[in-house]
């Protein structure tokens, strides 16, 4: 009883031993990642394997491998909310006028919203290439996006002011670098979540 | 004042428009299964799908219970059952989709598929225990404490 109590003390004193993080193999198709303990003192350890653990505590992080996936894993990792679903409407260079939203992405649209528990959210954002300024290209891409979103509530879809969003041209400018004409950029990206 | 001043002063109030407010939504919860409860400050409220969350609230489960929450960068997380977990920090530059997202697990577990803001730079994204901090480089991952 005595030793119990003494050893239940020490599991308090030290963070409990059952703390852990676990990372798990991602979507197929996409690379596993890392996560890293961070520690000024003892330095990071880095967990950059799917199915190993490291143990957490004020000792330091001890690391070890699975040998398969906790089961309970499976029932919280099938809590997670479904991906978001996205849908990207293409703009010709320079323009901000689309003629008309397809009516097969408004089906699509309510029929992602339909699958979804209530209280969706839907973002709506417009995107440039990275030739011109940034400016000019963040009026452009919020051009395009509220020229959507206009589309889309006509067509009886409901988005919240706040989410439309110009991205202007920083996705391009990361892949591509900057002054390259690019109809993958020249886009507007409807994300139902 | 002049052009350039007055366009430098518009571009510095865009930057801080796009950046979200202490009270701005974050997330919504998604799925909610048994008791989940959101504690903001004073107040608790049951969280039902579609809940608001904003930076801050503690998402609390009971011993069944268990929610799913989206947040604006596309992060997705699952909340098991006996948990409390605070949201302490969501920057997020929906514009760049860059910025900080910082979260604590007091008790339970967490699952997480991580998104635009572990992305947007080294440990940008972070879980604290109450012995470690994590830093998130991606992807898939669960934390356990208690």
């Amino acid at each position: 009883m005595m030793r119990a109590a003494i050893a239940a003390t020490a599991i308090l004193l030290t963070g409990c031993a059952t703390d852990r993080v676990v990372l798990l193999d991602n979507e197929p198709g996409h690379p596993v990642g890392a996560i890293a303990v961070l520690d000024d003192e003892r330095g990071e350890t880095v967990l950059d394997t799917a199915n190993t653990q490291a143990r957490l505590g004020a000792s330091g992080a001890r690391v070890s491998a699975l040998a398969r996936p906790d089961p309970s894993f499976d029932a919280l990792m099938a809590t997670l909310p479904a991906d978001v679903s996205r849908f990207d409407i293409p703009f010709p260079v320079g323009d901000a006028d689309i003629l008309s939203v397809q009516q097969s992405i408004i089906d699509q649209i309510n029929s992602a919203v339909g699958e979804r528990p209530p209280g969706v959210q839907i973002e709506v954002a417009g995107f440039t290439d990275s030739t011109g300024d940034e400016g000019s290209n963040n009026a452009l891409s919020m051009e395009r996006a509220r020229a959507v979103a206009e589309a889309l509530r006509a067509g009886g879809i409901s988005i919240e002011d706040g989410d439309i969003i110009g991205r202007g041209e920083y996705d391009a400018q990361a892949a591509l670098g900057d002054g390259v004409s690019d109809e993958n950029y020249r886009r507007v990206t409807v994300i139902v979540r | 004042m002049s052009m350039k001043k007055l366009a430098a002063a518009l571009a510095a109030l865009a930057t801080l428009l796009t950046m979200s407010p202490a009270w701005a939504e974050i997330g919504r919860v998604r799925n909610v299964v048994g008791d989940v409860q959101v504690v903001r400050g004073e107040r608790t409220v049951a969280a039902t799908s579609g809940f608001r969350l904003e930076q801050g609230d503690v998402v609390v489960t009971g011993r069944s219970g268990r929610a799913g929450i989206l947040f604006l960068d596309n992060t997705r997380a699952a909340v098991g059952p006996g948990s409390r977990v605070s949201l302490d920090e969501f920057r997020y530059d929906r514009a760049r989709q860059s910025g900080s997202f910082v979260t604590s697990v007091y008790r339970g577990s967490i699952g997480v598929v991580s998104g635009n803001i572990a992305r947007s730079g080294r440990d940008n994204m972070r879980v604290r225990t109450p012995t470690s901090v994590l830093g998130v480089r991606g992807t898939r991952f669960v934390v356990e404490v208690g």
